[in-house]
Order: structure tokens, then C-alpha cells, then sequence
């Protein structure tokens, strides 16, 4: 591909030539290309009447192989319905493409680059396998950086990915363009500050980041991570004698000295901020206390060793039991489990207790819940944990794990601490948050010291519809049903 | 890989705001541009709708179906009944007022189609105490009847489900529409996949569809951060709706309903080894006429294919083919030809 050779086929261009099937054109056939229909609008192109002899592709860009992107579901194959373009046609970024089927599902795919489509790999009626290529766009510009995957982030099966959230490391939004432009200057795309839609790196955005970099003259910053936060509604795993396995991931690199860092706010921590934001304006008011572990300890360690609930498989954390004897405890106290509008007009008292429990993952805090912990036993609650754990580690979880919470347990403990202030999430009314089981000296009726696990509790409730007396007294039949497991099967259902 | 996050959360519960819509009007080409319009023009980035809708009598066939396959096109223009297209995909429906239409319409990112039927099954259980299960098909079960049929629509950046919930709808009438002869056709259109209906009000007597409107409206918008909001009910016009007029004339259009169909082969006689004609019929047009020249002779091909070549299956060529005296200058079997070539030109509704 001798760029002098190109040069001579770029100018041809400019007759309006476009690529057909056969290497060798003489006298080509005019195609009148005419497209109707929801999208519709209609194309022509003129006739070509010189003669003239290609030894090579013309081409003026690389042509680039659009994929068909994940449709979602778990869907592998779609029947392809409809064309709305052929081989030679221009198409600009989001032009729709063509039609795809799968179960009672019409899908319209759009286009990833501006280009001419110089490949169409299926005819209507085939079946197209995800991920294969759908159509070889020619694009113009340099085409080195680009991924040759889709230009779709798309749901992914029972799972949402949000069009706002940052994208995986390796995609940038940007066109080809712009690029070229980076690779020209060889900037890291991901330096430069996108102000386009769904932080797009626009034109402008690119030729402010040269002119930064011409007059700062410092070299391009490495990948920074903002500092692991820790907010108000901390964010632990949920296993509490196991030792935290989510370290923060980011090692925050050499920083050039004295150059402040801005950026947005976007994705999850835009989320994050906005629904703290929402939160804080419910009137919180705490509630600690100190439960004895002791006996739970002695409990959770005889039923490890246990044959039964070693052919079980699941690994009993003290998680299960916080869970179920909330729910108890939740039983006689109704108020706990209910729901308010935004105005405090209605207050709804759930029948089902969906309690939630914080998990801390690489990218963020996720509040996945129970569902129904009422009629559950602590072995079918500690199942139900150890899924929503793996398809959160997975990154998968859907929204009905997601949504539907009516109380929260938060085990901070698992990562450290003792009292905290946690953050209620609306429209729940109360929350809790678990420190770390310390062994410390206490004393016993006798009057001597013994040792003792203790384990901090710390309760957030909406002063507008829970008084003191309430949170006080469910506490203690918490930490009643903790300290005395035995007492827990009294109030079995 | 993408996590979901207690921002995802807020963002369903808070930041997405829940809107929910109910149709004023009972035309289903008013109901079907509403519902585009909505698709097209609407920004779902910070917020979901539901909109609903009910029909008078008409039928609804999938974006990519065949009508001359799904339904019987003589038993609707007896009845009056309306033929439509509509832009998801999916299999082919009857709709009469006694049947809810809901269109969950959210951004690409937030479909989620297994989520709006547990909804539905949820608010069900909740107010009727009715045990409605969701089949690996996505449709809506009560006692292994189907109750309620789905289809989407994706597009780059908004996407839509909507399903049908059967109340209380002629069951009679359905069958009588749905009911096809054979017409000896064979296409690659998205075939229906018929299964035994239900209505709700046989299970449950007090159940009638504005009460289902209401419920599931205010299920829909339960952990919207937006108190509940009454429903809002919208009028298909212009003014609420900029360039709805172009939009509902696209889907009462003949060329939408009948000629957007993928092409498709006719025949003819009906299950013959080696049939004697194939009509090919694209966009609605009879493109093309293979004659074997077995029983009718190469003199009334040519005719015939003079009569029908390049016509549309439509009202115009219904006329031409009853006025036309070809037909009887052939033999006997040929009567039977006559009789199918009108029954695919019964396209006026």
C-alpha cells in the first residue's frame, strides 16, 4: 500500500467512484440505492462513466471490521431482518445499519465509525453469531488505536451496565479523528479530559490538552486513581472473621509535584454522591451498644466442625446469623422494616424482610439484599449470601438483588473499626453497622475478669417515624437473640 | 465488566425518575405512533416509563411476520377488525378493550425485560393474590395458560418491552382472527408460536383493566424517588406530541402493514410435491410468476401472468381479478387459483 499509489486513488475519489465487487471497472453499472422505512431516507448515487483501472483496493481509510456487538440475555446468534445499507454506501457514526432478530426481540444496530461500508458478512435471513463481524466499514483517518470491538456498551444478561458508568480501562470514546490527532502528538488518550457525552473526547478537548501540555511542559501523568474512600456508610465484605480480601487495587503513582488534579464527578461516584446527598436529608439518629460474641463464637465454631453442615459446603460466617436474628427482631418490631416517601406523608410497613448487606468490591460499594429473610433458615440464608457474594465478585448481579432492600446490615468489622455512624439508604428507615469482634477483659456475675468477644453495633434510624425507645428495644432483642443463640430457637417460626 | 453498584440502585430508585403514562386514545395506529414517538424522541437517561395503552378490536402482527401467514385476512374484513405492524419483534396478537397493553421504555442501558415482568407478577400476587409465573419464553403464566405475550425493541440509545395482559378478551373473536387457512406459503418470516390463553377475569372475578392500570402504575413507581405521581393520561396530538401525525399515517399505511413483509413464495397447488405455479411475492408486489405448464397451458400463463405480474396483493387487484375473464376460459381446477389469488388480495384493513 505505497502511499503514492494511494495518493492517485484519493484523487479518483473525487469522481465519486465507489468500490464494487470486481477488482476491474469499466463502464460500471449506475446503482440507485433507495432505502425506505422507519429510519428511512434515500440515497443515490451517480453513475460512473470514465474508464479507468484499479490495481489495487482503492481505498482512502482502513477498512475495519464492525463487530456484532453482545445483545444480552445470553443470546449467541440473531437472524439478520433487514439491511438498511449496502455494500458502497456512506454511513456516518450511529446511522442505523440493519435489523436483527432474537427472541421477540428487534434490535436496531447502529454504526460505530463514519465510513463506507465495503463488506456486508451476512444476507437477510442468515444467522449472525455475536461477535462475529456484521459489516467491514472503510474509515478514514488512521484507524491504528481502534478497538476492533463495538461501539455499544449493552446490558449485559440480568445485569445493568449504565451508559453513565466509566468505561473498562482499555475504551476510550472518541472518534478516529481525534485519534489520529493523539497519536500524531503520542498522547495517552486517557489523559486527555473528554467533555463530550459520556465523557467523549471531543476535537476542542484535544487541542486544549496539546496546548496544556506545550506550556506546563510536564511529561504525561500516569493513570490516577482517586484515593480509596471511606464515607459514612463504610463499605466492608460481608464475611466478618475473614480478614478483608478487597484491598484497594490502585497504587496511586509518582505524581508530578504541585500540579492539582481535577476531574468530574462521574459513573459511580456521581452516583454515589447524589444518593448520600438524598440520604442526608432524612434526620439520622444513632444508637450504639456492645454485644458478647462469646457464645456465638463457641456456636459458629462447633457447627464448622460439624459433618452436616460440612457436607453442606457453605462457609458459615457470623453474617447469616445477623441476618436472621435482625429478621426476628424485626418481627416485633415492624416500624424497623417500613418504608417513607420523600414527603413523610405515608410510611409503609414491608411485609417482607429484604435485608440488605454492604459489599465492598473493586469498583465500589454494592448493597445487594436477602430476599425474604422471614421465612428463611440461617443455612438458607447463608446460601443466598454465598451466591449474591460470587455474582458480586463477578460483577454480575442483577437488579432484583439490587433493589427491594427494606433494612441494611453493614459489617465494617470485617475491615476494622468499632462505632461508626452509617448512612441509611432510602426509602429504608433504618440501618446498621457491625464492628470488629475483639477479645477483651469483662466481667463476669461473679465479679471476675474474664475474657470476652465483644463486637460493636452501630444503628442509624429516621427520627421521623423511630423514636429511641424502639431502636433501644430491638437492639437489645438483637442482642439478646446474639449473646444467647439458644434463645433464637425459642422464637423460631 | 461492569458492576452494579448502590449507585445503580439510587440511579433505579432515586435518580431514574418514574414516569407512567396512560393513552386516552383506543386506536391502535394512534397507540403504536405514540409509542414510537415515545421511543424516538424521548430522553431516558435520567428516567423509565411505563406507558400504557388498550385497543378496540384489532390485530397486531411482529415487525418481521408475514400477515398472510398469521391471520385470517377474510374473517377481519368481515369483522372490521384492524391489521397492524408494529416495530418490535415477537409473534402475532388480538387486542380488544378487554386486553392491557405496558410499554416499559427505559435507556438502552437500564432494559430490562425480566425485571418488568416480575413486576407485573409481583403487583399481581399483591393485590389479587394471583400466581402468575414468568416461562423460559417470557411470557406470563397462570396456571400454565398464557396470559400475557412480550416483545421489545432495541435501538442505540432507548429500548422498549411491552407485553400484552389478557383480562378480559373475546377468546372467540381471537381464535376466529388467528385461525388461518393454508395458502400454501413459504417464507422466513418470524413465525408465531401459538399456545392456549387465558383471561384473568375467569380466575378472578373483581380484576377489570383500569384497576390493573392503576396498580401497576403505582407498583411501577414504588421506589421512585418522586412521590408517586397520578397517572398521566396523554391524548395522541400534535401539540403534545410533535410530528405524531407523520407517525401514526406510517403505521396505517398499507405499504407499512402488508408491503414491509420479507418476501415470500406462494404455492400453488396446496401441498402438491411439485406445485404447478410459485408466485413470488416481495413487498407486498407479486414480483415474480413460475408456471410449470402442467394443467394450465403456456397461452393462459402468459395471460395470467399479464393480469397479475407487478400488482400489488391489494383491494385494486381483488377488482381486476373478479372483473377479469381468464379464469374462466380455463379448466375446472382453475377456480380453485382464482379463489386463492382473492383471498391474498383481502388486504384492506
Amino acid at each position: 500500500m505505497a502511499s503514492a499509489s494511494r495518493r492517485i486513488v484519493c484523487s479518483f475519489r473525487q469522481h465519486k467512484l465507489f468500490y464494487l465487487k470486481s477488482r476491474l471497472q469499466y463502464n460500471a453499472v449506475p446503482l440507485l440505492i433507495s432505502r425506505f422505512g422507519p429510519c428511512g431516507h434515500v440515497e443515490q448515487f451517480h453513475p460512473i462513466t470514465t474508464r479507468f483501472f484499479h490495481s489495487s483496493k482503492p481505498f482512502y481509510g482502513e477498512k475495519v471490521p464492525f463487530k456484532l456487538s453482545d445483545i444480552g440475555e445470553g443470546i449467541t446468534e440473531v437472524t439478520v431482518k433487514e439491511w438498511y445499507v449496502k455494500e458502497g454506501d456512506k454511513v456516518a457514526q450511529f446511522d442505523p445499519i440493519c435489523e436483527v432478530q432474537s427472541d421477540k426481540a428487534s434490535v436496531t444496530i447502529t454504526s460505530r465509525y463514519d465510513g463506507i461500508i465495503s463488506k456486508l458478512h451476512y444476507a437477510t435471513d442468515d444467522m449472525a453469531k455475536v461477535g462475529t463481524p456484521l459489516v467491514d466499514i472503510e474509515v478514514s483517518g488512521s484507524v491504528t488505536e481502534l478497538q476492533e470491538k463495538d461501539a455499544i456498551p449493552l446490558g449485559e444478561r440480568e445485569d445493568e451496565s449504565l451508559d453513565t458508568l466509566e468505561l473498562p480501562a482499555e475504551k476510550v470514546l472518541t472518534t478516529p479523528a481525534v485519534r489520529k490527532m493523539a497519536s500524531d502528538h503520542k498522547i495517552n488518550l486517557r489523559d486527555v479530559q473528554g467533555s463530550g457525552r459520556d465523557g467523549r473526547i471531543l476535537k476542542e478537548d484535544m487541542l486544549r490538552h496539546i496546548e496544556t501540555l506545550r506550556s506546563t511542559k510536564s511529561a504525561p501523568k500516569a493513570k490516577q486513581q482517586a484515593p480509596q474512600e471511606q464515607p459514612k456508610p463504610v463499605a466492608p465484605t460481608s464475611q466478618q472473621p475473614s480478614p478483608s480480601t478487597k484491598s484497594p487495587q490502585q497504587v496511586r503513582p509518582a505524581c508530578p509535584v504541585g500540579v492539582d488534579r481535577t476531574e468530574s464527578i462521574k459513573g459511580f461516584k456521581k452516583a454515589m454522591a447524589k444518593s448520600m446527598t438524598n440520604a442526608l436529608r432524612i434526620p439520622h439518629f444513632g444508637y450504639c451498644d456492645e454485644i458478647d460474641m462469646t457464645s456465638m463464637t463457641t456456636l459458629r465454631h462447633s457447627l464448622k466442625e460439624n459433618p452436616m453442615v460440612k457436607e453442606r459446603g457453605i462457609k458459615l460466617s457470623f453474617m447469616p446469623f445477623f441476618i436472621k436474628a435482625a429478621s426476628m427482631a424485626l418481627q416485633q418490631f415492624p416500624v424497623l422494616n417500613a418504608s417513607v416517601d420523600e414527603a413523610c406523608e405515608n410510611i409503609t410497613y414491608k411485609a417482607s424482610h429484604n435485608i440488605g448487606f454492604a459489599m465492598d468490591t473493586s469498583l465500589g460499594l454494592i448493597v445487594p439484599n436477602v430476599k425474604n429473610v422471614q421465612s428463611l433458615s440461617v443455612m438458607d440464608v447463608a446460601i443466598e449470601l454465598a451466591r449474591l457474594q460470587e455474582l458480586g465478585n463477578k460483577g454480575v448481579l442483577g437488579t432484583a438483588d439490587l433493589t427491594g432492600g427494606t433494612f441494611t446490615l453493614s459489617n465494617i468489622g470485617s475491615i476494622g473499626g468499632t462505632y461508626a455512624k452509617p448512612v441509611i439508604m432510602p426509602p429504608e428507615v433504618a440501618i446498621g453497622a457491625i464492628g470488629r469482634v475483639q477479645v477483651l477483659p469483662r466481667f463476669n456475675n461473679k465479679g471476675e475478669v474474664v475474657r470476652a468477644s465483644i463486637m460493636q453495633v452501630s444503628w442509624s434510624a429516621d427520627h421521623r417515624v423511630i423514636d429511641g425507645a424502639s431502636m433501644a428495644r430491638f437492639s437489645n432483642l438483637w442482642k439478646a437473640y446474639l449473646e444467647n443463640p439458644s434463645i433464637m430457637i425459642l422464637d423460631l417460626k | 465488566m461492569k458492576l452494579s453498584t448502590i449507585a445503580s440502585q439510587s440511579l433505579n430508585n432515586d435518580v431514574s425518575k418514574k414516569l407512567v403514562f396512560v393513552s386516552k386514545s383506543t386506536n391502535i395506529f394512534e397507540n403504536l405512533a405514540i409509542e414510537d414517538w415515545l421511543y424516538k424522541n424521548f430522553d431516558f437517561e435520567t428516567q423509565s416509563l411505563l406507558f400504557m395503552w388498550v385497543n378496540t378490536p384489532c390485530v397486531v402482527i411482529g415487525r418481521h411476520q408475514n400477515p398472510w401467514v398469521e391471520v385470517n385476512l377474510k374473517n377481519m374484513s368481515e369483522n372490521g377488525v384492524f391489521l397492524s405492524r408494529r416495530n418490535s419483534g415477537g409473534g402475532t396478537v388480538y387486542h380488544d378493550t378487554g386486553n392491557l397493553n405496558c410499554s416499559f421504555f427505559s435507556s438502552r442501558a437500564r432494559y430490562n425485560r425480566k425485571s418488568n415482568l416480575e413486576n407485573i407478577c409481583q403487583s399481581m400476587k399483591c393485590n389479587w393474590n394471583l400466581d402468575l409465573t414468568i416461562s423460559p419464553r417470557e411470557d406470563i403464566l397462570l396456571n400454565s395458560y398464557k396470559v400475557s405475550g412480550t416483545a421489545s425493541k432495541l435501538g442505540h440509545k432507548n429500548a422498549y418491552h411491552h407485553c400484552t395482559l389478557l383480562v378480559d378478551v373475546d377468546s372467540t373473536k381471537l381464535h376466529h382472527m388467528l385461525k388461518v387457512d393454508q395458502l400454501g406459503i413459504k417464507s422466513n418470516s418470524t413465525p408465531s408460536v401459538r399456545s392456549p390463553t387465558l383471561n384473568l377475569k375467569s380466575i378472578c372475578s373483581q380484576i377489570s383493566v383500569d384497576e390493573i392500570i392503576q396498580v401497576l402504575g403505582s407498583y411501577y413507581t414504588r421506589n421512585s424517588s418522586s412521590q408517586f405521581e397520578s397517572l398521566k393520561f396523554v391524548e395522541p396530538s400534535e401539540e403534545n406530541f410533535t410530528g405524531i401525525d407523520m407517525l401514526k399515517l406510517s403505521f396505517s399505511n398499507w405499504h407499512w402493514t402488508y408491503g414491509k413483509t420479507p418476501s415470500f413464495v406462494v404455492c400453488w397447488p396446496l401441498g402438491e410435491q411439485s406445485p404447478e405455479l410459485n408466485i413470488v411475492v416481495q413487498n407486498g408486489q407479486i414480483e415474480k410468476l413460475d408456471f410449470q405448464n402442467i394443467t394450465i397451458d403456456k397461452e393462459h400463463s402468459r395471460k395470467l401472468t399479464e393480469l397479475l405480474l407487478n400488482q400489488k396483493l391489494d383491494n385494486n387487484l381483488y377488482n381486476i381479478i373478479l372483473s377479469s375473464n381468464v379464469f374462466e376460459k380455463m379448466n375446472d381446477n382453475c377456480a380453485k387459483l382464482k379463489e386463492m389469488l382473492l383471498l391474498l388480495c383481502l388486504t384492506s384493513v
